[in-house]
């Protein structure tokens, strides 16, 4: 979707789009920026400024690491500094775009570590210059539609049409269940959908489960004339329900079928009866909707017990301390790794109450003991 | 007496790949690195000691191929080395610095003794490889391992047969390639079941998949034995249907196991707990607090006041559990048993990674569970779901519904407002791959190497994970990313093939940098008589 096309839209329809493309603070944009934000969501530029910016930062010091770790001598040439000094604006500049993940640090460990460092553009067109309405079935009762139509089609049907004529830009849904071959003039049935201006993409409620659709997208006259620009996949809805076919081999009664799904849903044992079938069938969706958590992402998220002001403290102690080297040092009887320069230090939770704490350090030849002793005491008092 | 039925407890261990060489440390490689040292190390500890304990027990585990690829990584294992090598230090301070609080120095120190642990089972026993570690049970018997579609996209929604086919031969020869024979079964990704991809998994020479309770019930025509059996769709490959009730016992968060008071509290963990400067070396890259893997405290109750953990409670409420898990199977296949004309199969798979990496004693929950089961009844024993098929080569024919394990049953999660928009760039990728794999089909050399790298960066960007982020919220910025990362350098390495202009630098950069599936060969994305031609 093109700058132009956005500017025509109302900051309404803009920030229906800006919702479904889950762009934050989109409430509080004026049109303009919302105008702004949805470019670079289709564009991904903002991305696309944050990738080449880390790049190419990492491209300008791959000759300096290189040569410093292959300890040859600096051999700069002169083009190449002042291309490093314009580059350090940039430089700057791209700790704007920084997500917080990764630092300065890290993009010159990079290069270290690879033989190969290539400049990355990374974009994604938002149209690919076709001709194109597809569908996806999200559920027994709902098909996702997405579409694409050139400007050349576009002008072709308006040509068509003429240009005097008001025209509502429509989806026609048809259900084309059990029909050969896609004859779309032999579909059961069908309806539109009036599709916002420069909409690309819509959820359509089929409200049918088991059923096949087929889709135009298209234009329509007052009169109902309707022009197609293009033409979709075949969905299949998911089937909902207790199939009415039996097997002869396998023949289940409902009643049994009913028994079964009883345990199957999770309902108890051997309570399935006819008078309970009712209760199942509107079961059925609880049983679909019950929604596990299906990942090892669904963790990450969870609920958080409401929580009023707080306040949390806690106390640590370091004791330190320094001798010989070569001197053996314990606290609390405990043996002490000493520093090459003959100083420790130790960190403590502390708990409420008085801690001894004995130090001693013995000379390596055992000769000379030193002992210092610390005692400290912590109290907490909780206030209102 | 014989048994009544049988349980198969189906583990499916996934992780999107996330590899980047071209930072030092990336913080979403550490999903793998807490898997490896939560939920993968626990488990084949746990399998070790059945094992020498002389347990008899089946289970069936799911790896998919991103996760097994991650798994034999050599930057990835020198990474995770250094990943527990810091866990272990940042244990070794913690044994001092709770010295005066017993009830946190324990736990210090049983931190302290999982990290080591870990770290010698996985370089000195496995040589780095865990993946060697499961192929040994299955060896020895004791595991199935299965296989997954390629980078586990979701099925549903790709609208090309050449793309679902493309995911599950990258899955069935990652298997092949790593395991040195054909996997049985495959996990569908999510449980994503579209009628007629059996069709494309029957080619592959897969014999059995699961869906969710719903695909079975819902199944035409009506199944004879709800969800305790297993049927074969019309191609000939077989499917079996989760078990809600097994199911919500474990995976319920309101009546779940791994919601019980005296289990690990998940989210008080110490890097967010103590003192800043303290944690800092040990949590994100980035300096802002997260979880190190060391936690002290116990879900203790709807409080912010917590208790701490108390790991021989903790046990014991696990053991209370496996027993209790194995009770209700009992009643429920006593009773299937009186209203079917077979022995019923109760099909229960979990996340692998709920085990250990969320719920901490999963892993013993388990353990408890197998001896249990060999020991202490003799209603049902312990099978995967090939074992059933070699008792019931015969079963009822049907076609089941399209599902997913998913919230609420269908493809709402991975298709909604916030990540629709990745269809329309998938489904041309795949056209643009099919198209250009046929036009050059008998490549070889640069050419071959850049059609390879397409079909890498099209997997990678079809990982259900990237949409189901999306949705989720978190880390929503790095699924965005590699989307449209994965999406653009493909679209770049086409243009590049179609002009017959390769830029080879661009090309080994990304071999390098998205290195997964080593034996890549894009000729997945060929018919079967087509790829005949090379």
């Amino acid at each position: 979707m093109g700058k132009k096309e956005l500017e025509k839209l109302k900051r309404e329809e803009l920030l229906q789009l800006a919702k479904e493309k889950n762009i934050k603070g989109r409430s509080k944009m004026k049109k303009a920026e919302l105008i702004k934000a949805l470019l670079r969501f289709f564009s991904g530029r903002k991305k696309v400024k944050k990738q080449t910016a880390v790049k190419k930062r990492a491209v300008r010091k791959q000759p300096r690491r290189g040569l410093i770790s292959r300890r040859k001598p600096p051999k700069v040439e002169p083009q190449k500094v002042t291309e490093t000094a314009s580059l350090e604006k940039e430089r700057v500049e791209a700790t704007k775009y920084e997500a917080g993940k990764v630092s300065e640090e890290y993009q010159s460990q990079e290069v270290s570590t690879t033989g190969v460092m290539v400049e990355e553009k990374v974009e994604i067109p938002h149209k690919y210059g076709e001709d194109r309405l597809t569908l996806l079935a999200r559920d027994p009762w709902w098909i996702f539609a997405y579409w694409e139509v050139t400007p050349h089609t576009w002008e072709n049907c308006r040509n068509q049409v003429g240009a005097h004529v008001t025209l509502k830009e429509v989806l026609r849904i048809y259900d084309i269940t059990d029909i050969p071959e896609l004859n779309i003039s032999r579909a059961h049935s069908f309806f539109d959908i009036e599709i916002t201006p420069f909409a690309d993409n819509w959820y359509i409620n089929v409200g049918q489960p088991g059923r096949s659709f087929c889709a135009e997208l298209g234009l329509r006259t007052p009169e109902g004339k309707f022009y197609p620009l293009v033409r979709s996949n075949i969905v299949r809805t998911p089937r909902y329900g207790m199939s009415d076919r039996t097997d002869e081999e396998w023949m289940i009664s409902e009643e049994e079928y009913w028994r079964m799904f009883g345990v199957s849903g999770g309902y108890g044992i051997g309570k399935g009866s006819l008078e309970m079938q009712e209760m199942f069938k509107k079961r059925f969706e609880e049983l679909v909707s019950s929604g596990f958590p299906g990942s090892f992402f669904s963790w990450m998220h969870r609920e958080e017990v409401p929580r009023g002001f707080w306040l949390v403290a806690d106390a640590e102690l370091i004791v330190y301390g320094a001798t010989e080297p070569t001197a053996k040092v314990t606290v609390q009887g405990k043996p002490v790794k000493l520093r090459a320069d003959g100083s420790f230090s130790l960190r403590f939770a502390l708990p409420d109450g008085v801690q001894e704490i004995p130090i001693q350090a013995v000379s390596e030849d055992r000769g000379d003991t030193r002992s210092i002793k610390i005692t400290v005491e912590r109290n907490t008092h909780k206030g209102e | 007496m014989e048994e009544k039925g049988y349980l198969a407890i189906v583990l499916h261990a996934h992780l999107p790949y996330v590899r980047h060489p071209e930072y030092e440390e990336f913080l979403e490689e550490r999903w793998l690195f807490e898997a490896i040292t939560e939920t993968y190390i626990p488990l084949i500890e746990m399998f070790q000691r059945l094992i020498s304990d002389g347990v008899s027990f089946r289970m069936t585990l799911s790896i998919s191929p991103t996760l097994a690829c991650m798994l034999e990584d050599s930057l990835l294992q020198e990474r995770y080395l250094k990943h527990i090598n810091k866990l272990i230090e940042l244990a070794e301070k913690e044994i001092d610095r709770t010295r005066w609080m017993p009830e946190f120095n324990r736990l210090a120190l049983m931190y302290y003794h999982r990290f080591t642990r870990a770290k010698k089972l996985f370089e000195e026993k496995y040589n780095r490889n865990l993946l060697m570690a499961f192929k040994e049970f299955q060896d020895k018997g004791f595991l199935e391992v299965i296989t997954c579609a390629g980078t586990h996209g979701y099925l549903p929604l790709m609208i090309h047969k050449a793309s679902v086919k493309a995911q599950v031969r990258a899955g069935v020869n990652t298997y092949r390639r790593i395991f040195g024979s054909s996997p049985k079964g495959m996990w569908l990704p999510e449980c994503g079941y579209n009628p007629g991809d059996d069709w494309i998994l029957k080619e592959e020479g897969i014999k059995y998949f699961l869906v969710d309770t719903h695909g079975i019930l819902f199944a035409v025509p009506r199944p004879r034995y709800g969800v305790y059996s297993s049927y074969f769709c019309k191609s000939g490959v077989a499917v079996l249907g989760r078990d809600t009730e097994s199911s919500k016992s474990v995976w319920s968060a309101i009546e779940g196991y791994p919601g019980d008071y005296d289990y690990r509290e998940f989210y008080r963990d110490i890097g967010w707990d103590l003192d800043y400067e303290y944690v800092k070396p040990y949590i994100n890259p980035d300096g802002s607090r997260g979880n190190t893997g060391i936690k002290y405290y116990r879900i203790t109750g709807k409080t912010h006041n917590k208790l701490p953990y108390d790991p021989d409670r903790a046990r014991e409420k696990a053991a209370i559990h496996a027993g209790n898990f194995m009770f209700n199977r009992e009643k429920q296949i006593e009773y299937l048993s009186s209203v079917m004309d077979r022995k019923p199969i109760i099909v229960a798979p979990y996340d692998a990674e709920l085990f250990g990496h969320w719920w901490f004693e999963g892993p013993e929950f388990l353990e408890f569970l197998c001896r249990k089961v060999c020991y202490d009844q003799k209603t049902f024993k312990l099978i995967t779901c090939s074992d059933y098929l070699k008792i019931y080569p015969r079963n009822q024919v049907l076609t089941p519904a399209m599902s997913s394990w998913g919230w609420k049953g269908y493809s709402e999660v991975w298709l909604s407002g916030c990540n629709d928009w990745i269809y329309r760039h998938y489904h041309k990728a795949v056209e643009r791959m099919v198209e250009t794999a046929r036009k050059f089909s008998s490549a070889n050399g640069v050419m071959e190497r850049a059609l390879n790298q397409m079909a890498r960066e099209l997997l990678l960007a079809q990982a259900s994970d990237w949409a189901f982020i999306m949705k989720t919220g978190s880390h929503m910025s790095y699924a965005n990313r590699r989307v449209t990362e994965h999406i653009s350098r493909f679209i770049k390495l086409w243009q590049q093939v179609n002009n017959g202009s390769i830029d080879e630098k661009y090309l080994s950069y990304l071999e390098y940098k998205d290195n997964v599936f080593p034996d890549m060969n894009f000729r997945i994305y060929l018919e079967e008589k087509e790829a005949v031609k090379v």
